[in-house]
């Protein structure tokens, strides 16, 4: 039979992102996948360069939309090794609260997003719903739905005020009753189960040799959590258990992430706690300058670890910023997952690992090499797609 | 396996390899510096024998040299081996490690992109970023055409 593409793209219809996923399929079934990238590009490694390590923060912050925290938490990581700082525990106990409650609202995000996939759309209507009342503490204790701001190289720019705590628990309970309500709905879901068991299996093999992350490894039995094998912030101060599955398919990787959402709830319960014994106020130390040095940090963002990496030479700018965000190690394993697959189940295959497109696209640069500037204006993005249109049209009509 | 025992291990088995070894255990970090054609004999032993995880690379274009730092996380014991070569300016190129870990495709590709590194073998060099919005030969990221 003759083997036909399949477009899903440039503009993916669920995700919202700009990619161009080619499913190469003999009939109903996907043979190949390939991915095209680079719409997104935006240099921020090497804007990076041009700030100052406070200024670093609010431009990394805007790497994801989703997990805005978890670039900021793995820079602080990477200076604060550099620097050798050690921070207060009540600044360890709000970062892990910031962390923990960013993974819960981007679950039910991803949860909300694969019923949607799967044409499930009560699950969809209540995780988004479900969702709201976590960006709502957000905005109670930082001023932002997202993009807190909340981190500093030593800690926090703002403190999380005991009486903010009863508002917080009542808001944790709430949402712990309505995790029990979608995970009764996904979990014993006889259709659920015919959709996502055995569907777009990653082998524990595959998943080593990608280098995948977060729950799309852990699904598959790979146990990996940065925030246990390389402890940072409060995680080493509280009971908390890494959640494995084994089965490696799209229902695995929601059940990791639906129990982890338990796990966060308890981590911040028990931080909550621990702020109750440190005096306010103690949220972050002065730090001055960075020394000159070699350092990285690595923070669990609710996609796998997103790794930070910075030379700096005691100026006030790293001279040299590596970002890696999980995505970037995740989307390639779509070659596993997809290929083989039904066309239908390929979607929800390709949605399992939650990938994250502005994230992965970080590292690019507007640069024109005819003029040799290195930012575009109007007049130069006009005539760059007219170049490509032309391009284009060359190639279909040879 | 404990962080110092990671690292004796490291020290008796790449002996030959080893031209400087920079260790932190109290931060779990270690640096190890080795000639550019030793590369896939270390990321192999690193990633096959000992269990690393190539977390990902970073290249940096410095004054005298281009440099890659391979950084491998051994999450057993939370350990991270920064491994460093040095290229030399002239002509940037170093074995592929893709064959030893398909994560170090997608990485060599972009380093090739806007470092201009050539990685030698490499299965498929394609830019994975630009999408023709620069040159060939315009490596973006290096910094003497700044």
């Amino acid at each position: 039979m003759e083997e036909k593409i399949i477009n899903i793209g440039p503009y993916h219809p669920l995700q919202e992102e700009p990619e161009l996923f080619k499913l190469y399929c003999d009939g109903e079934i996907v043979k190949n996948i390939d991915w095209v990238t680079g719409y997104n590009h935006r240099g921020i490694e090497r804007i990076s360069e041009s700030k100052t390590f406070d200024e670093v923060f609010f431009l990394v912050e805007r790497v994801c939309g989703i997990c805005s925290t978890s670039h900021p938490f793995a820079f602080a990581n990477c200076i604060e090794e550099i620097g050798r700082i050690e921070l207060p525990d009540r600044a360890k106990y709000i970062r892990s609260i910031i962390g923990e409650l960013e993974r819960i609202h981007s679950h039910l995000l991803w949860v909300g997003l694969a019923g949607h996939f799967l044409g499930y759309n009560t699950v969809f209507m209540w995780a988004w719903k479900y969702r709201e009342p976590v960006l709502d503490l957000f905005e109670m204790i930082t001023g932002n739905r997202n993009s807190y701001a909340m981190f500093r190289i030593g800690g926090n720019r703002r403190d999380i005020e005991n009486d903010k705590i009863p508002r917080m628990r009542k808001v944790l309970d709430m949402i712990k009753r309505k995790t029990d309500l979608i995970k009764g709905a996904i979990m014993d879901d006889p259709v659920i189960h015919a959709r996502t068991k055995g569907v777009g299996v990653i082998p524990k093999e595959a998943i080593i040799d990608y280098g995948a992350l977060g729950p799309t490894a852990r699904a598959s039995g790979v146990d990996i959590d940065v925030r246990r094998d390389d402890p940072y912030a409060a995680y080493p101060l509280v009971d908390w258990k890494v959640i494995v599955e084994e089965e490696g398919d799209v229902f695995a990787k929601a059940k990791v992430r639906i129990l982890e959402m338990y796990e966060s709830i308890s981590i911040i319960e028990q931080c909550l706690e621990g702020l109750k014994k440190e005096p306010e106020g103690t949220h972050y130390v002065p730090v001055k300058n960075i020394p000159a040095g070699v350092g990285m940090g690595h923070a669990e963002a609710p996609r796998g670890e997103v790794f930070h990496f910075a030379i700096t030479d005691g100026s006030k700018s790293p001279i040299r910023h590596k970002i890696r965000a999980p995505s970037y190690q995740n989307i390639p394993t779509f070659k596993v997952s997809g290929v083989g697959q039904t066309i239908s189940d390929t979607t929800i295959a390709l949605a399992a690992v939650d990938p994250c497109y502005c994230c992965t696209e970080r590292m690019g640069f507007a640069y024109d090499y005819k003029t040799g500037r290195k930012t575009l204006n109007g007049k130069d993005l006009i005539e760059l797609s007219q170049r490509k249109t032309d391009e284009i049209r060359n190639k279909l009509n040879k | 396996m404990l962080p110092n025992e990671y690292i004796e291990t490291i020290k008796k088995d790449l002996q030959k390899e080893t031209k400087e070894l920079h260790v932190d255990l109290e931060i779990r970090r270690s640096t190890l510096v080795i000639d550019p054609s030793d590369i896939v004999k270390v990321g192999e032993y690193l990633f096959s024998k000992l269990g690393c995880r190539l977390v990902t690379a970073t290249a940096v274009d410095e004054k005298k040299n281009f440099e890659i730092y391979y950084h491998f996380s051994h999450d057993k014991t939370g350990m991270v081996t920064h491994v460093h070569v040095f290229l030399p300016k002239e002509k940037p190129e170093i074995d592929t490690l893709a064959y030893v870990t398909t994560a170090a495709d997608w990485i060599e590709r972009e380093m090739h992109e806007l470092f201009g590194i050539n990685f030698k073998d490499h299965p498929n060099m394609e830019p994975l970023l630009s999408e023709g919005n620069w040159g060939p030969d315009e490596f973006p990221f290096r910094k003497n055409e700044d």
